[in-house]
Parts: structure tokens; C-alpha cells; sequence
């Protein structure tokens, strides 16, 4: 029932808000309050899921629902609440820095790519779990189509092909999966006829490795390795900033999941030596993680860097495939979580240092901790929430897919390749201590501590409608003429109920905006400290991800 | 029901070729739209109403969003520049290599399976039945008549035709295996195929509004930051917060004071309309002529 209520939720915010910032004006505000509504109503009903450990190979009676296809899980509620509270924050951000403008296209998308996603981590169907995960990366275009851009068409189409692709790809690996394992098991050389089953048993190991390669190919190219990543950097150039931890860090996790279920269902328990195929896929991990790294360390744009850093960080999800064995499932999808928590962080940082330095070029943001020290200690929370540290469930993440993958010394060249990252981050940061350079001096400060602010006289005569009190309190600075007149204009407007609750409201806008530079860093300081927690293992992720895919009824078990 | 099914894969592999190499936009759309609603049915055994009503209401209703963002005429497209012939060449050889492969795999999976019945995957296939025989050839002629405008394509329709295709292909290939009629699933395909209607249709209205062609015009900018920073400042782009703080105003450098000083002479003023004098005599009055006559 709670499913439901999730789902409803989520779908009912997602066309209530494209539909209200579509029209704009009040429409738009309603849109915008009813889309925020669902998105913390979702947090919620997401904490609040009843999760059974339903496990694999049957389906209670009355659990879930549409017949026990999707079943909640407690890997789906936890990451579900994550997605949904980093999305109700970066919508925050989105909204303190662009407005409702800066909602089109993004709240919509947050909503409609959290429904999707529920969908896929609750499938026990894993076509079902490939469709809807094909499903959530159309979300795109909901942010891409947003605005009459010409630069967002061939960004579109990009991302329309890269889901399609991988989406098709993936489905047909999941059907042709049960003829392969069919094969496999049935085709022993004692059965053997004519071509017998010396001829499908050495079939076997081929198709499988093919399928193997498959899924692998589908998720690379949803999360951008080498060599597809050119996608990424011309999407960071053409989406809004502060989209881009929904387009980077969160849409790729369904596939990445409903991958491995593959893997680990279909393909895995078949224990075939496929050392060719764990070949090609660590190389492409190796590939992606120094060349993208590379790529980080070299990049001047940050939008650049941040989509590298995404990229690279994605290439460990890869050797939860090449390893091969139902043992990488936990590790890999425990990676997901800490990766997509920790690049929302940093691509919100990206966003804000963006918009408040004016520029996206990281020499001139020399200087940048001095303005900033709040979203300094953000971008180094974050570089702690990405690494991890010993005993940390995303360290652990990472040294055991790079064992489970192989053995020494390349477990170890794995390990420390993926912490090649580091000089980017270690960077950012340093170039954050130096002397601030004039487009970083020009940037409001911010204010820790808070001093005495002087009002405004527009803003004494747009509360004094409130009631005289209000304008005798703030009106401290401002001549006596101004606030006769701002009296008498109160008196006059006579103050009724309906007015004073719209005044409220638009008091607390103004307060939020008044104060929005250090309201956006302290929600991605926020963001940060989630993915610490996350990082580090909070609410037993790494217990939820270990548990059994309810993924049940595909071919291979009937 | 055997023959009428394998003609319908014909079908659907013919309306493909149209698909992928007509010219006129809306036969094109008219093609994949019988593609992806016949693919649905080439199937034994046939699912359940359920499952064929919701597979129809999927491929119908992304169709015709397809079908309604080229209204208005659009102009013809390129094409694929080998035609209709070597579209139609190229469906036949992948059909007629997917008829003879699966007889093969049948006889892998039955050798594998030993003399018990056949049951599970590819059970229809192992069964002799010509029908997934049909949906296997016709997969695999859509794969190769999609190929080309996926990976290569230089229009928004194309790439949207070819993915839709692309997604009937698998459909196909579900059936072939025979991997269960499942109500939710196929629904879940439906709604997949409706959701990638509505995308291709977004993406070619887009177009077709900003540009008024179908061109998949590929933006010119760099792979580095100052390049793809020139790019952007050259034209301004309504994005959210355009005039805000993330706006390519406010993201433009600020000119240098000094660097580059205008030193255009200034345009000469506009001629003004003489007007005839109200009174007469003195200088410029009424009987000393027009103004700039002297």
C-alpha cells in the first residue's frame, strides 16, 4: 500500500509541477509547492516503506503489489529516502538560485525519475526492472526540452539514443539469458547426440560471455566509460548546473542495478570460465578509471571535471561485472549508492561555486574557500565521502570488487586506481587557498557571522502593509518621513486575514533569498554530509545492498 | 493462425524498410508504426488480452504523438542514401540469415535438452513451430535496418525511428524465446514503448519548431573550457536563471577596460524629414525655400 502511495505520489508531483512551471506565474508557484510537497511526502512514505526480506525464488501471497512484480525492499527504501531528500535539497539550491525559472524541467524530472527508479529496484522481474530503468533515463529530455534551446535538441537525442541503446541491449541479454544457461546446463558431453552437446557446451561459454559482455556494454554506456563518455562533457555544457547531479550521479543507478541483478541471477551461478570476457571488461575499467581521472586533473572547466570525476568513479561499478560471481552484488551495489550521494554533493558544489564566482574556469576561481569556507568544507567532506576510509562501507566497496575481481598485485593496481581521482579533488582544493582573484574578490561573502543589516526602504513599505508593527521594528534606519508614510499606507490597507497570510509567505521568501548565499552552502554542506553518511555506511546500506535481489520470475526460473 | 503470423513478420519487416528509407516524414512514421504494432503479435503462443490490448495501446499512442509532431507538412528528409532497394536488400539477407540461425539454435537447445518436453526458453523454437522462426528473422532484419540511423543518423526522425524499431527488435526477440506473457511486463514494455514514443516526438517537434527542418544539427562546441565558453557566449540561451546568476550574461567575461576601445567612427545621424515652414520670412522661414536648398 505504501508502494502505491510512493509511486501515486511521486507520478502526481511530477505532472503537477511540468504542468504549473510549464504556465508559469501562479500556476508556477502552485506547481512548484505542490511538486515540493510530494517530493518531502515521498521522503517520508520512503522511511515509512514496510520492506519484507522476501529474498529470491518465491513470492509470498499479498506481498507487493501487481501480483508480487514489484515487491519493496529495504535496498529500494533506502536509497529511495536518500534520492528523494539530496533531491528536495538540490531543488532547494535550484530554486534559491534561479527561482521558479530554475525549477522548469528540473522538479518534474527529480519526481519522474524517483517513480521510475522505484519501479526498477522493486521489480522481481527483470524485464520488468530493464524497462523501467530504460524508463527513468528518459528523464533527460524532461530537463534538456525544458527551454526553446537549439543546443538542448542534439543533447536530447544523445541521451535518447544512449537510453535506448542500453535499455535494448540489456532486455535482449535478459531474454536470451535463459537459452544460454539452458544450454550450459543441458549441454554435457555424456548427453550429446550427433552435434550434441559437446557442440552447445562449447556454445555455451560463448553465448554466455556475450551476455556477460552485453550487460556490461549497456551500463557503460548509461554511466559513460570509455569510450563513451563524450556524452557526458557535451551534456555538462548544455544542461542547466544544477541539474546535473540528477542527470550525472542519480539516472544511471537503476540500470547499474537491474545490470548486476542480471549478472547475478542469470549469468553468474553459471560458474563458467570466462577469464576473456573479465579481460575486456577490467581493461575498460582501467581505461576508464585513468583516462577519465586523467581527463579531471587536466580539465580548466569544472563542468568538465565534475562529469570525469562521475565518469571515473562509475568505472568501479564495471568490476562488480568482471568479478563474475553473485559475491560482488552487495559491494557493487553498496558503490552505487556512495557514488550517486557523493557526486549529487559534488555536482552541486560544481553548480553553486558556478553561480556565485560567475565563471566555470578553475584558474579564476583562485581564492575560491576564502569567499567560501562553508563550501570548502562541503568539497572536502565530499572528497572524504568519495574515498572513504578504512572500515567505511565505500571503502570496503572498493577494495573488495577490486578483489573479488582479481587477484594480487592487480586487486591492489585496482585499488589504486581508483584513488586516482584524488589530485582532482586535492586541486579544487588547493586552488580554493590562493589568492583570491578578482572575479572570486567581487563574490558575496558569506556571512558567518551575522551582522546588523540595514533595511531598505522599499522593503520597509512592502511589510508595512503587514501592520504598523512591522515597520516599527524594521524601520530603524530609515527616515521619518518614509515611515509615516509607510504607517498610514498600513492603516489604510486595513490588514485583512487573506493578505497577511500571502505576506507571510512572501516574508519568508524574501528572508530565504535575502540570505541565499549562505543557505546554498549550507545545503551543500548538507549534501556532503549525506554522502559522508552514506560513505560511511549509515542505516546498514551495505547490510540492505548485500541482501537477495527479489528479482524471481525471470525465465531462467520456470 | 501459423502462415497469417509469419505473414505478419513479413509485414513488419517491409513496413521497416519503409521506415528507415522513405523520404516523406510521414510514410516514414507510417512504417514504424505498423513495425511496432505488428512486432507486438508475432508470437506463439499469442499472451493474453490483457498483454495484447496494453502492447496496442502502447505502440498506438506512440505513433501517433509521433504522427502529431509532424504535422504542418515537415520537409523531406535525406533518407537513407541506399534507398529503398538496398534497405530492402539489407532486410532480406538479415531474415534470411535469422530463419536459417534459429533452426540451428532449436537444434542446439533440443540436443541440450535431451527427449524430454520442451519447456522454458525458446520452447516454441525448439518445438519446430515456423512462427519464432518468423519473429527471429524479423528481429534480426529490424536490428540491421536500425543500425544505420541509430549509430549514424544526421535526422531527429531517423534516430527516433530507428530506436523505436530498435525496441520492436527486442520485443521480438522476447517472443522468440517465448520468456513468459506476463501481464505487468508487457505492460511495463507498453508503457516503455509510449514513454519513447513521446520522446521522439518531443524531439522532433523541438526541431521542427526551432529550426524548421529535421537536421540533427550538431552544436560546434569544444571539448576544452575556453572553447566551449566562446561558444556559448556567441548567442544567448533561455535557460533557467538566464537572467539570474547562472546566465550566460552573467557567466560571459566582463570586457577588459582599455583592451579593445571602440574606435568605430560613429554612425552618421539619420537624414531627418524636412518640414515646410509654418512662418514666413527670416532664415529657414516660409518664401526663403526649403530647407538645404541653398
Amino acid at each position: 500500500m505504501e508502494l502505491i502511495l510512493l509511486l501515486g505520489l511521486g507520478a502526481f508531483g511530477a505532472l503537477a509541477s511540468g504542468a504549473g512551471l510549464a504556465r508559469g506565474r501562479r500556476w508556477g508557484q502552485a506547481g512548484a509547492i505542490v511538486g515540493a510537497l510530494a517530493l518531502l511526502g515521498m521522503v517520508a512514505v520512503a522511511f515509512a516503506l514496510d520492506a519484507p526480506r522476501v529474498g529470491s525464488r518465491e513470492i509470498p501471497e499479498g506481498v507487493g503489489i501487481l501480483d508480487g512484480r514489484l515487491i519493496p525492499n529495504d535496498y529500494m527504501r533506502l536509497v529511495i529516502a536518500l534520492w528523494a531528500l539530496d533531491a528536495a535539497i538540490v531543488t532547494f539550491v535550484a530554486w534559491l538560485a534561479g527561482g521558479l525559472a530554475g525549477l522548469r524541467g528540473l522538479l518534474p524530472a527529480m519526481l519522474a525519475s524517483i517513480v521510475g527508479a522505484s519501479v526498477a529496484f522493486a521489480a522481481t522481474d527483470l524485464t520488468l526492472g530493464a524497462s523501467a530503468a530504460g524508463a527513468t533515463g528518459l528523464v533527460a529530455l524532461i530537463v534538456l526540452l525544458a527551454w526553446r534551446d537549439p543546443a538542448g535538441i542534439p543533447a536530447s537525442a544523445r541521451e535518447l539514443r544512449s537510453t535506448v541503446i542500453s535499455t535494448v541491449i540489456l532486455i535482449a541479454a535478459i531474454v536470451v539469458a535463459p537459452l544460454a544457461a539452458r544450454l550450459a546446463l543441458g549441454g554435457t558431453p555424456e548427453e550429446g547426440g550427433l552435434v550434441g552437446g559437446g557442440a552447445s557446451s562449447e556454445a555455451a561459454p560463448a553465448l554466455v560471455g556475450l551476455l556477460v559482455l552485453a550487460v556490461a556494454l549497456a551500463v557503460a554506456i548509461r554511466i559513460g566509460a570509455i569510450p563513451f563518455h563524450l556524452r557526458v562533457p557535451q551534456l555538462a555544457d548544455v544542461a542547466p548546473p544544477m541539474t546535473l547531479p540528477l542527470l550525472l550521479a542519480w539516472v544511471p543507478v537503476p540500470m547499474g542495478v537491474v545490470g548486476l541483478a542480471t549478472v547475478d541471477l542469470l549469468l553468474a551461478p553459471l560458474a563458467l570460465p570466462l577469464a576473456n570476457e573479465q579481460l575486456i571488461i577490467v581493461a575498460v575499467a582501467i581505461v576508464t578509471l585513468a583516462g577519465a581521472s586523467l581527463a579531471a586533473s587536466l580539465q580548466d572547466d569544472l563542468r568538465h571535471t565534475t562529469g570525469y570525476l562521475v565518469i571515473a568513479d562509475g568505472a568501479l561499478v564495471l568490476l562488480g561485472f568482471a568479478a563474475l560471481t553473485p559475491d560482488a552484488w552487495g559491494p557493487a551495489r553498496t558503490w552505487l549508492v556512495a557514488l550517486a550521494a557523493s557526486k549529487t554533493a559534488l555536482a552541486t558544489w560544481a553548480a553553486v561555486v558556478e553561480g556565485r564566482f560567475l565563471t566555470r574556469d578553475i584558474p579564476e576561481l583562485r581564492g575560491w574557500i576564502r569567499r567560501s569556507p562553508m563550501l570548502g568544507a562541503a568539497l572536502l567532506l565530499t572528497t572524504v565521502a568519495t574515498f572513504g576510509l578504512p572500515g567505511w562501507a565505500a571503502f570496503e566497496a572498493r577494495t573488495t570488487l577490486a578483489e573479488l575481481t582479481a587477484g594480487p598485485p592487480l586487486d591492489l593496481i585496482l585499488v589504486v586506481l581508483g584513488f586516482l581521482t584524488l589530485p582532482t579533488y586535492l586541486r579544487l582544493l588547493a586552488v580554493g587557498t590562493g589568492s583570491p582573484t578578482s572575479r572570486v574578490e567581487r563574490a558575496p561573502r558569506e556571512r558567518i557571522v551575522r551582522r546588523r543589516r540595514e533595511t531598505l526602504p522599499v522593503e520597509v513599505e512592502g511589510t508595512a502593509s503587514d501592520g504598523a508593527e512591522h515597520a516599527d521594528s524594521s524601520a530603524a534606519a530609515v527616515r521619518p518621513g518614509r515611515l509615516a508614510r509607510a504607517r498610514r499606507f498600513a492603516r489604510r490597507s486595513g490588514g485583512t486575514a487573506s493578505k497577511g497570510s500571502v505576506s507571510v509567505g512572501r516574508r519568508i521568501t524574501r528572508a530565504l533569498r535575502r540570505d541565499a548565499t549562505e543557505l546554498t552552502a549550507a545545503a551543500v554542506l548538507t549534501l556532503a554530509v549525506l554522502a559522508a553518511l552514506t560513505s560511511w555506511g549509515a542505516l546498514d546500506i551495505g547490510g540492505a545492498a548485500s541482501e537477495p535481489a527479489p528479482i524471481t520470475t525471470n525465465a531462467g526460473s520456470d | 493462425m501459423t502462415p497469417a503470423l509469419v505473414i505478419l513478420a513479413v509485414i513488419v519487416t517491409a513496413a521497416a524498410v519503409v521506415a528507415t528509407s522513405a523520404r516523406e516524414p510521414r510514410l516514414a512514421a507510417l512504417g514504424m508504426v505498423v513495425t511496432i504494432v505488428g512486432a507486438a503479435y508475432v508470437t506463439e503462443p499469442l499472451p493474453g488480452i490483457v498483454a495484447l490490448a496494453a502492447r496496442l495501446a502502447g505502440s498506438v499512442l506512440a505513433g501517433y504523438l509521433v504522427w502529431v509532431a509532424l504535422r504542418g507538412a515537415p520537409p523531406p528528409t535525406v533518407g537513407w542514401q541506399v534507398g529503398w532497394p538496398g534497405a530492402a536488400a539489407v532486410a532480406i539477407a538479415a531474415f534470411a540469415i535469422g530463419w536459417l540461425a534459429s533452426g540451428t539454435i532449436a537444434t542446439a537447445v533440443a540436443q541440450a535438452s535431451g527427449s524430454g518436453p520442451s519447456v522454458g526458453a525458446a520452447a516454441a523454437l525448439e518445438a519446430g513451430s515456423p512462427v519464432p522462426r518468423a519473429a527471429f528473422g524479423a528481429a534480426l532484419a529490424l536490428f540491421a535496418l536500425a543500425a544505420a540511423p541509430v549509430l549514424v543518423g544526421r535526422d531527429v526522425l531517423r534516430l527516433g525511428l530507428g530506436l523505436l524499431i530498435l525496441l520492436a527488435a527486442a520485443g521480438l526477440l522476447r517472443n522468440v524465446m517465448s520468456v513468459g506473457t506476463d501481464g505487468p511486463v508487457e505492460l511495463a514494455l507498453a508503457v516503455l514503448t509510449a514513454l519513447i514514443g513521446a520522446a521522439v516526438a518531443a524531439v522532433v517537434g523541438r526541431s521542427l519548431a526551432v529550426h524548421g527542418d529535421l537536421d540533427l544539427r550538431v552544436t560546434a562546441r569544444g571539448d576544452g573550457a575556453v572553447r566551449g565558453r566562446a561558444a556559448e557566449d556567441g548567442r544567448l540561451r533561455p535557460w533557467p536563471g538566464m537572467y539570474g546568476p547562472y546566465g550566460p550574461r552573467r557567466r560571459a567575461l566582463p570586457p577588459a577596460p582599455g583592451a579593445h576601445r571602440d574606435l568605430r567612427r560613429p554612425d552618421r545621424p539619420a537624414p531627418v524629414r524636412p518640414e515646410p515652414p509654418s512662418t514666413p520670412g527670416g532664415a529657414g522661414g516660409y518664401g526663403a525655400g526649403w530647407p538645404g536648398t541653398r
